[in-house]
This record gives C-alpha cells, sequence and structure tokens, in this order.
C-alpha cells in the first residue's frame, strides 16, 4: 500500500532508547517528545523508567502495547491516537495526562496506584473492553478528571479507592456496560462530582 | 647579544601563543563537539542502531532532528494533492494505521 506511506513507522525502540539513554535524552529538549501522524511499531516498555520530558501524540496509532509500569514521567497525553493496553500501574506524572479528541484504547487501560499531579482528561476518549475493565484507576491519586464530551466506555471505569482532589465531571459522557457494573466509585474520593447521561448501572 | 634578544624575542613569542591556545581551547572542544556526529541526535542514533534501511530512512531522519530541534515530527504525508475522501481519512486517522506501513 505504497500510497498511503509506508515511511511513517516508528520504531518502539527508538522511542526507549530516547528515554532510557543519558546521552540521547540529553538532546531531548524540555518540550519532548512529540510525534504525529505515525505508527509506533512495536511494544514501548518504559516500565521503572524516569522521563524528564512530556511525551506526546497526534494522530498517532500503537501497534503493539505501552508499558509505564512505575515509571515517571513529565506529561502524557495521546490526542486523536489509538492504543491496545496501557499498563501504568504505579506511574507518576508531574503534570496532566490527556486521552482526548478521538483517542482510542482496545484493550485495557490500567492506571492503578498511578499519581497524576495535574489533571487527568479523557474528554472524547474511547475506551473499549467489552466484558472486562477499560479504565482501572484502582487507588490512584490525581487532580480533575474529566470525561465529557463524547467520552465513551465500553466496559467497567473502576475509581475504586480513587482520591481526586478537584471535580469528577462526567456530563455528556457515555459509560456502557450490558449487565454489569459500568462505574465502580466505592471507597473512593472527590471534592465535587458531575455525571449525568450514564448508561447501564452506576455503583456509588 | 643581538643574537640574544632575538632569541629570546621568539621565545616570548612562542610562551604567548601558547597560552593564547590553552586559553581558547575549551571553548574550541566545546565548538567542535557541538559540530562533530557525537554532537548530533542523528548520528547518535545511527551509531546504537546502525544505517537505517531506505524504508526507514525518511521517518528515522524527521523523527531524530525535530525531536533534537525541540519540534513535532510529523509523518503525515501531503495531503494536497488527495482528492478522494476516502483516501484523505486513510491517510489520517489512526484507525487505518495498518495501512501506514
Amino acid at each position: 500500500m505504497r500510497i498511503y506511506g509506508n515511511d511513517r513507522v516508528i520504531k518502539a525502540e527508538w522511542l526507549k532508547w530516547l528515554c532510557t539513554d543519558p546521552k540521547a535524552s540529553a538532546k531531548v529538549t524540555s518540550r519532548g517528545i512529540e510525534l504525529a501522524g505515525a505508527r509506533i511499531q512495536g511494544k514501548l516498555d518504559l516500565a521503572w523508567v524516569r522521563i524528564q520530558f512530556p511525551l506526546r501524540t497526534f494522530r498517532c496509532a500503537f501497534a503493539n502495547d505501552i508499558i509505564l509500569d512505575r515509571a515517571a514521567v513529565a506529561g502524557l497525553q495521546l490526542q486523536s491516537t489509538s492504543i491496545r493496553n496501557l499498563n501504568a500501574d504505579n506511574l507518576t506524572v508531574e503534570r496532566d495526562v490527556s486521552f482526548v479528541d478521538g483517542f482510542l484504547a482496545v484493550g485495557q487501560v490500567w492506571l492503578r496506584y498511578a499519581t497524576i499531579k495535574g489533571t487527568l482528561t479523557c474528554d472524547g476518549g474511547h475506551f473499549i473492553n467489552q466484558g472486562g475493565i477499560a479504565l482501572n484507576l484502582e487507588a490512584a491519586k490525581t487532580r480533575s478528571v474529566f470525561m465529557r464530551n463524547g467520552f465513551e466506555a465500553q466496559g467497567e471505569v473502576n475509581f475504586y479507592s480513587a482520591v481526586i482532589s478537584g471535580t469528577l465531571e462526567c456530563d455528556g459522557g457515555h459509560f456502557v456496560n450490558p449487565g454489569e457494573i459500568a462505574l465502580a466509585w466505592r471507597a473512593s474520593q472527590a471534592v465535587r462530582f458531575f455525571c449525568r447521561r450514564i448508561s447501564q448501572r452506576l455503583e456509588r | 647579544m643581538r643574537l640574544v634578544i632575538k632569541w629570546e624575542m621568539r621565545w616570548n613569542l612562542s610562551i604567548f601563543i601558547g597560552i593564547a591556545v590553552c586559553a581558547l581551547m575549551p571553548g574550541w572542544k566545546t565548538a567542535m563537539a557541538e559540530m562533530t556526529p557525537e554532537g548530533d541526535l542523528i548520528a547518535l542514533a545511527k551509531v546504537r542502531f546502525g544505517v537505517p534501511t531506505p524504508e526507514e530512512s525518511k521517518a528515522f531522519e524527521i523523527f531524530f532532528r525535530k525531536i533534537q530541534e525541540g519540534e513535532k515530527a510529523d509523518l503525515t504525508p501531503e495531503l494536497d494533492a488527495v482528492t478522494d475522501p476516502r483516501d484523505l481519512k486513510i491517510l489520517i486517522d489512526p484507525a487505518y494505521a495498518d495501512l501506514w506501513e
């Protein structure tokens, strides 16, 4: 399929090298890694890596899983980007996390015990993992969480024991998990809570 | 006598040149480090991954150059000549990324 471009593939190992090799990392500016229109090939395993700069993608596709377990990153923005699984338990993010504007995860997005020092924005994001947990924020700590304007989860969104020091806003979001819990909220804390138009069952 | 003075002057000149070279050396070294391949992210990447294949060369160069420059590495192809809306969608929508390789 030459017409669609076979020169848009970025290897996951290139990204990993930029994040892990001291000489390479030193060449990355404070703007971090900003990538558009690329297909990222290969599993991106950044577990336990401390990344001093933000990771941002726009209209990209991750062909394989992203691993950020116990990693630390300055910021994470996946805009209009499609991914498979994102395993990011115990991830620490110094600023914001964004899964927005047509972001699509087909698989699980796990952020258990994650610490997000900014906001978690999922406006217009789609989290698809039917019959399982689509977005797992168990015991995560964050400021505000936004799941508005076309947000869709097919599968459970789990906030069990999560601590939100700002607002949880879900207006216009769709939580779909037929016959199962769509939004698990037990033992969580949030200063403010705005949620309407939730499909299926809401546990609170 | 004249010969001794000439020799001393030459000696002093040599010392002066030596001191000047030593003083300029650190700055010169830094400048050279920036100009040599070791100071360039693409060159470092080629040392690490080898020379990219013709297929991956364009993405390789754009990616590492733009990252070093602090800019967005945009691999979206030129869209001006695309007239078919279906082709346009395939080119920009990550849902069709399987066709991008």
